[in-house]
């Protein structure tokens, strides 16, 4: 188990020098660096060639390319992610700020998307009436098939604006929360009911469960004790790529609906073009993804006792 | 790293069954109405995106104020945005770049992640283990994130966001490429054009690859409904052409301020982009089950 977890880790400490590596190959060799992108800005255009250089030297700009990735790989192991281009303050404690808003959103929307789902893909399963199931089974399709902020902008104009039931934007309060956690979930849903749906049918068709019918079970035991545990694995698997997937999903969320969080200050960012805060979110997307897989690797030998943690390959 | 494999490839594409292999196609079954339904929603997207002229003479980009947020009606399909412009002709005329994008972002991701999969799975050894870490790092990253991270760095434009796109979906074409050509490589006619002296480029071009390549088509179409999803949602956000340009997702971002009054400008437009993802991905569907009886 400790050897284990021991490789694990290494394995994600790689991950996450990989993609700091790779977000650096992009932001900063590609076409031009970030300051050069910050000088190009409107306002800034009246710096004389000189004062551009010494501010080029001043950031460090100017040394070789190796030199400046160590600098900044010094930095992160010293928990420094570098200073926003455009407001000055540290990238740590930017996305500090941001991060309980949207670990709230992300969390209720984790919630809402799972329960839906595990519901969905369920009824559909167990529904004995054909047009029920199959008309249930249209409805994953038809959600990841609409654009995040189509959904966020009807929930807007029916709930807000003509029930006047929720607020349609704001970051504070359990009530700014609900339309876009709903909104975010919608992915959530579509793809956790499709995988359980298709885990219960594969359990339902096995050997086992016919032999729990022929000994009495009922319809509820056979669902919870047979069906659910068993394809809750691959559901398990499949909600840990979601849950990456919602920190993309905030940004265009949480614009849409006007909250603050890490997906607005990732949109800001883009807009300003201010490169060092969106490689920090980018290695954050990174960490949450390393801490997920770490987390539902760990949970999956408790759902499933014929997995055994061994040594990962390779 | 077990259970992370096994969540790329099933939850990268959702639904895709393990892929028919070529030359595995029992009799095809007739497009049911859904299908059919489908295609028709396409065909109706290419002629707007090639010939937008033949769906709607109003213009997409002159203002007529006094006509501005009318709502839906015989003159004006769609309604008119708030400087008075016939948001159907906009979408209409949007359809070109909007289409076009994701149809470079899907060439990008097929082409590149396609010749790392074949490489990887072909070469093996050091190679594979090193374009598979690199692999493994694109996927740790949510491709939307991705995507805008790509876009800060080139700049905005819908070229720039197509290209990002096209990276951002690059490590889901490798994984499933590299699967096809690990099990084409242990083939006995792989083996045996290598014994007669065929060279290993060769044999990677003319034999690993046309038998390797069939999941890698399929999931083209899949990921061409997502990469409409991620060209629009980079479009809204602001980091495609500058107005006046029509774009699916900039139409639908200029309307979301007139929400409250004039919800059409917005949502319609959206309706738009759903039915084309759905179409995309139903005919996607159709075609991943080889159109076979199964």
């Amino acid at each position: 188990m400790a050897k284990y977890l021991a490789s694990r880790g290494l394995q994600a400490v790689l991950v996450l020098l990989g993609t700091f590596t790779l977000a650096f190959v992009l932001l900063s060799v590609l076409p031009s660096d970030a300051l050069s992108i910050k000088l190009s800005g409107a306002g800034e255009a009246a710096l004389s060639p000189d004062e551009v250089a010494a501010l080029r030297a001043e950031h460090g700009y100017d040394d070789p390319l190796l030199q400046q990735y160590l600098r900044q790989l010094g930095g992160l192991l010293g928990g420094d992610l570098g200073t926003s281009l455009h407001t000055g303050s540290p990238v740590l404690s930017m996305l500090g700020s941001a991060l309980p808003h949207t670990a709230q959103l992300a969390g209720l929307a984790l919630l809402f998307g799972v329960t839906a789902g595990l519901l969905l893909g369920s009824v559909a399963a167990h529904a004995g009436n054909r047009w029920v199931r199959e008309t249930l089974l249209t409805l994953p399709p038809l959600g990841i098939s609409f654009p995040t902020f189509a959904v966020g902008l009807v929930l807007i104009q029916v709930v807000a604006f003509q029930w006047r039931a929720l607020p349609s934007g704001g970051t504070d309060g359990f009530q700014n929360l609900v339309l876009p956690a709903i909104t975010l979930a919608l992915p959530v849903t579509a793809t956790v009911a499709q995988v359980f749906h298709r885990g219960l049918r594969e359990v339902l068709a096995q050997g086992y469960v016919d032999t729990a019918v022929a000994k009495g079970a009922g319809r509820l035991r056979l669902h919870l004790a047979h069906a659910t545990r068993n394809a809750s694995g691959p559901t398990l698997t499949a909600t840990a790529v979601v849950v990456g997937n919602l920190l993309g999903g905030a940004v265009v969320t949480e614009t849409v609906f006007s909250r603050e969080g890490i997906g607005r200050l990732t949109a800001d960012a883009v807009t300003r073009q201010d490169l060092p805060v969106v490689q920090g979110v980018v290695l954050l997307s990174a960490l949450v993804f390393v801490v997920v897989n770490l987390l539902v690797d760990l949970a999956y030998p408790l759902l499933d006792r014929r997995v055994t943690l061994t040594e990962a390959p390779r | 790293m077990t259970t992370t494999e096994t969540v790329a490839a099933g939850v990268a594409l959702p639904g895709a069954a393990p892929a028919t292999g070529p030359g595995r196609h029992p009799a095809r079954r007739r497009p049911g109405p859904g299908v059919l339904l489908a295609f028709a929603v396409l065909a109706l997207a290419v002629l707007a995106a090639f010939a937008p002229g033949l769906l709607t003479t109003h213009s997409p980009t002159s203002d007529d104020v006094l006509n501005k947020l009318q709502p839906p009606s015989g003159a004006h399909w769609f309604g008119t945005d708030q400087l008075g412009r016939d948001v159907f002709a906009r979408v209409v005329h949007g359809a070109g770049l909007s289409l076009r994008a994701p149809l470079i972002a899907v060439g990008i991701a097929f082409g590149v992640g396609s010749l790392i999969g074949l490489v990887s799975g072909f070469v093996g050894g050091l190679v594979d283990t090193v374009l598979m870490r690199l692999v493994d790092i694109l996927l740790a990253v949510p491709s939307l994130l991705l995507s805008l991270a790509i876009v800060a760095a080139l700049g905005f434009g819908i070229t720039h966001v197509a290209i990002a796109v096209g990276i951002a979906s690059v490590a889901s074409f490798a994984r499933i490429t590299r699967a096809e050509a690990l099990r084409v490589r242990a083939e006995p006619f792989v083996e045996a054009a290598t014994v007669l002296g065929v060279r290993r480029p060769a044999v990677l071009a003319r034999h690993v690859l046309p038998h390797a390549i069939g999941p890698a088509l399929v999931l083209s179409t899949l990921e061409f409904g997502t990469a409409i999803l991620s060209v629009s949602a980079l479009s809204f956000l602001g980091y495609g052409e500058p107005p006046p340009t029509p774009e699916w997702g900039k139409i639908v971002s200029e309307g979301r301020d007139y929400l409250a009054t004039a919800w059409w400008v917005a949502l319609l437009p959206s309706l738009v982009i759903a039915a084309t993802v759905l179409a995309t991905n139903r005919v996607s569907r159709w075609l991943d089950t080889g159109g076979t009886t199964r």
